[in-house]
């Protein structure tokens, strides 16, 4: 498949707290090819949020990338400066999050913030760089795309801004853009036209996109392959057609039965029994043996590495690679 | 948890966390192990101070002319002033009135304040607007302008200062609670306790009252520092305490016209004031760590 | 269907609301012009049968949570009226409606925020004990160790402050509260929208469980139609302030009648890779309560809209047994939405 455009191998990222160090991301590891749409699952706490900021080095004291490298297009991100990392941040990945108000500054208008990133990353002039913005704001499908330029943040509505947040992201095409959580403050009916405009956007401009999300239902629709992320560590990785019609491991298991759906009507759901560990970097086996239906006598003394079961299929448990399906 | 734990009571085992953090906050800090030695310093001297003071009597404002204006010596560590009275006996003495003056003032101005503020900001309507704007009008006064004319129309002495700083002091209070108010009358667990059916004054006291308690104390602690600043003030104007009395502001106020050549005179009271306020104003952050549970370990 | 056909219209509803409106005022865009008024519930009747799920569906800001407080009471409703098992709570002195508390709870979204930071849980359990009984101090602790246990905690969470618990565990302390007085029905709201999914399934399954042992009624509020469907017994589907739709849940999931009933199960993102249901994007932004469109409420929205919509509010009809739509497009016979079970109250409807 030649140089995968993102690289990310054995991460870990850990936090100081009061109650000592906590690995929020331990030992995490996939590839993102040119112009694929990848999927990162995971529950709160997971470690999903802390790996998509660790990619644009976003990590800040009390927290710290305490291992791993991550390639762009083979480039090492460990050994860029400050300054390198400023001009990939915007130019080459460019990032949105979860709630787009906060994102905006409230006291400057819209165009004025795309052609204030539009000018940071290229050498254009306020003209060009306005006549960009105009571009991709219409390119993100805001109707009205002259009057939005001139609106503050808070004359929009969410669907809007997170547009908008979109439209700044795209300003510089980056080659990959990181999309956190970017429909979960958002209505059913707008989440699903952001949706359609991430995939339609992906598709016209050939951008990779990390998509980071706690909801399987939207990776399912959006996303090629994703990763499941267990405790900061990955449980299960593939092509998405392969984990949804054959998850293999029991939490992918548990996560996608926890789902109600129009046959689970008036049925108890199947429940993932307990609560996430507090401290899983600090767990020698397995980080889920403790809510695991089976777990063997070695979950709970070693730690399972990730073992392909099927092409491109991986997965991270003992039950799983030894025993056939569990 | 063990098995241990769970036998005791949950207020059992509240209060022993909430030593064990106190404990942890003081001593993990510096500075709120100075604050919190100078402020129990300064309690035992208001306490104890005249079995402690070398000269009480001349504390209480007995006259020595034979030692008038000594410098610092071995009998009179901080020397003496032109009465002739030890300055250190005079300060240690001083202490219990700086104390309950400020203590009074601060309790007057918190209890009114913050129930007003309390009252308007979850009761809101029209009682709101009624509050707010006396409070404004309070407010439009400079604080020590208004306690000066306060003063001055019913007498100086130490009784009317305070009651004449406190009167000035409450809208404070009622201006930082009622924000506060307002904010946690949005909040769910405000709305769960009237859907449960607590009646209003009960909301008040339980849950309302009790989450403004970190911004009160620190903006009481640090006030207590204020009104010994403030009393000081109008004592040195001469509308607070009155000769003899042992205040700090007045002794600063008497050695003023000594300055250069006593040095001592105004130089330490101004100094015991100095270092008070400053043990209040960071006992304040070192109180709102103690009392937030959100801290507890 | 239960209560739904027409002969068997005889249980009278637990709760039965009629003409429900709240008005917000908002302040007037010049210093003397007059207060806007925001309609955050126009005009809705719904009904709960006892021992029901009600689920109640919108998107933000359609008016579901206030509908929710207004209920309750917690919020004065503007107009209309609620009657709680054939009580008129709207009318209710303070005392009266103290005492009515007891029989109707709320759970709320946030489960950290619904629970006083500075009470440990066991006060935060006490609380409506200490409000409504009084229990010597071991018959308190006794009630509520028995509470907690119900919910799934132990004695060793009593002395434990909210933000040391899960917000799973946050939600079953709100749920033990809620429960503390032995209501009969509970306002959901949105309880499981902030938890995970695997906890959100614990939840969910806990609440249907409460729900058997003790014969409870629910209004579920929801913007999650998955979980909506999963555990009620009817729909009612809100949009700017208004029911649009309501019926028993396969009638409204397996044949829904209005066409934003319809785009809203389209958008619901399913763990199938690459397929959603009919896929029906909406165009365009939700349109403000304080300035809504005349006529149909969607209209601004509907892919189906005719000139009609835009004038006349639609009608509501019948379009199956108990399955009501409030659209111009809609065919059945025209009915008053209060009345599809007969209420005993000798109260005349307009």
């Amino acid at each position: 498949m030649g140089e995968p455009l993102l690289r990310v191998e054995n991460l870990c990222v850990e936090f100081r707290t009061r109650r000592g160090i906590v690995r929020a991301v331990d030992g995490v590891s996939f590839e993102i090819q040119h112009r694929e749409s990848f999927g990162l699952v995971g529950e709160t706490g997971c470690g999903k949020t802390v790996t998509g900021l660790s990619i644009l080095r976003l990590i800040s004291r009390p927290g710290r990338i305490a291992g791993g490298h991550i390639w762009l297009e083979g480039e090492d991100l460990g050994s860029k400066s400050e300054e390198e990392m400023q001009s990939i941040r915007g130019g080459r990945i460019a990032m949105i999050f979860q709630d787009p108000a906060s994102s905006l500054n409230p006291v400057f208008t819209v165009g004025s913030q795309i052609v204030r990133v539009i000018r940071r990353h290229q050498p254009v002039s306020r003209a060009e760089a306005q006549a960009r913005a105009l571009e991709v704001l219409e390119a993100v499908g805001l109707p009205d795309a002259p009057r939005v330029l001139g609106c503050y943040p808070h004359e929009l509505s969410g669907g809007m801004q997170q547009r908008v947040m979109i439209a700044m992201a795209l300003s510089c095409r980056p080659s990959l853009l990181i999309a956190d959580e970017p429909t979960t403050a958002l209505d059913v009916t707008i989440e699903a036209q952001i949706l359609a405009l991430l995939r339609d956007l992906q598709q016209r401009y050939g951008i990779a996109l990390l998509l980071i999300t706690h909801d399987l239902g939207i990776i399912a629709e959006t996303c090629s392959r994703l990763a499941v992320l267990y405790a900061g560590r990955v449980a299960e990785i593939g092509p998405t057609e392969a984990i949804f019609s054959a998850p293999r491991h029991p939490y992918t298991q548990g996560l996608m039965a926890a789902i109600p759906r129009p046959g689970s009507r008036g049925r108890r759901l199947a429940a993932i029994p307990g609560t996430v560990p507090a401290n899983p970097g600090s767990i020698p086996g397995c980080a889920f043996a403790s809510r695991c239906g089976q777990p063997r006598e070695r979950c709970w003394s070693d730690r399972p590495s990730l073992t392909e079961v099927a092409p491109g299929h991986l997965v991270a448990c003992y039950v799983a690679t030894t025993e056939g399906r569990p | 948890m063990s098995t241990r734990e769970s036998a005791r009571s949950p207020e059992e085992l509240q209060t022993q966390r909430r030593w064990r953090h106190a404990a942890h906050v003081i001593t993990r800090d510096p500075l709120a192990l100075f604050s919190v030695l100078v402020i129990t310093g300064f309690l035992v001297l208001a306490i104890a101070g005249p079995w402690i003071a070398p000269y009480p009597e001349q504390g209480f404002g007995k006259t020595n002319v034979a030692t008038r204006m000594l410098p610092p010596s071995r009998e009179h560590p901080l020397g003496t002033d032109r009465l002739g009275r030890d300055i250190l006996s005079r300060i240690i003495i001083g202490a219990r009135p700086a104390l309950s003056t400020s203590l009074i003032v601060v309790g007057l101005a918190v209890a009114i304040g913050s129930l007003l503020g309390a009252v308007a900001g979850y009761v809101g309507g029209w009682v709101d607007d009624l509050i707010m704007r006396i409070t404004d009008l309070f407010l439009a006064f400079p604080s020590l302008l208004l306690a000066m004319a306060i003063v001055a129309a019913i007498g100086p002495g130490l009784t009317n200062a305070m009651l004449a700083i406190a009167i000035s002091w409450w809208p404070w209070y009622t201006r930082l609670v009622r924000g506060i108010a307002l904010s946690l009358r949005e909040r769910h667990f405000v709305e769960a306790a009237r859907a449960v059916g607590v009646p209003s004054l009960g909301i008040i006291f339980r849950h309302i009252l009790p989450n403004c308690l970190s911004p009160i104390l620190v903006q009481a602690t640090i006030d207590i520092g204020t009104v010994i600043l403030a009393s000081g003030g109008l004592a040195f104007i001469g509308l607070g305490a009155q000769p003899p009395a042992p205040d700090w502001g007045l002794m600063v106020s008497e050695g003023r016209a000594f300055l250069l050549t006593q040095w001592w005179y105004s130089t330490f009271p101004g100094l015991a004031i100095f270092v008070t306020v400053l043990a209040f104003n960071l006992l304040g952050d070192t109180l709102r760590d103690i009392f937030d549970p959100r801290q507890y370990r | 269907m239960k209560g739904a056909t027409v002969a068997g219209r005889v249980d009278e509803p637990l709760v039965q609301v009629r003409s429900l409106a709240k008005l917000f005022r908002a302040r007037g865009d010049w210093l003397f012009t007059r207060p806007r008024l925001i309609r955050a519930v126009d005009r809705v009747d719904l009904w709960i049968a006892r021992g029901e799920v009600l689920g109640l569906v919108g998107e933000s800001g359609c008016g579901k949570t206030t509908l929710g407080r207004c209920i309750l009471r917690l919020i004065e409703p503007t107009d209309g009226e609620v009657l709680f098992d054939g009580q008129d709570i709207l009318r209710l002195s303070r005392s009266d409606l103290q005492r009515i508390r007891r029989e109707m709870q709320i759970v709320f979204q946030n489960p950290l925020a619904s629970l006083s930071p500075r009470f440990h849980v066991f006060d935060i359990v006490a609380e409506p004990l200490r409000t409504h009984l009084r229990l010597s101090r071991a018959e308190e602790r006794e009630r509520v160790l028995a509470l907690l246990e119900m919910v799934g905690l132990g004695a060793q969470h009593l002395a434990r402050y909210p933000h040391e618990l899960s917000g799973g565990q946050c939600q079953r302390v709100a749920i033990a509260r809620a429960l503390s007085l032995e209501p009969r029905f509970l306002v959901l709201d949105e309880p499981t929208s902030a938890l995970d999914v695997s906890v959100q399934a614990q939840i969910l399954n806990l609440l249907a469980e409460l729900k058997e042992q003790r014969g409870l009624t629910y209004l579920f509020i929801s913007h999650d139609l998955r979980v909506v469907h999963h555990i009620s017994d009817r729909i009612a589907v809100m949009y700017l302030g208004r029911l649009v739709e309501s019926g028993h849940v396969e009638q409204v999931f397996d044949r829904p009648g209005h066409p934003y009933t319809r785009a809203l199960l389209g958008s619901i993102p399913l763990p199938v890779p690459g397929g959603r249901r009919e896929r029906l994007l909406l165009p365009g932004q939700v349109p403000s309560p304080a300035n809504p469109p005349p006529g149909c409420r969607f209209h601004t929205r509907c892919p189906e809209a005719r000139p009609l919509c835009q004038q006349a509010d639609p009608p509501w009809r019948e379009i199956d047994v108990g399955h009501l739509v409030a659209c111009h497009l809609a065919e059945g016979k025209e009915v008053v939405p209060a009345e599809p079970i007969a209420p005993r109250v000798s109260r005349k409807e307009v």
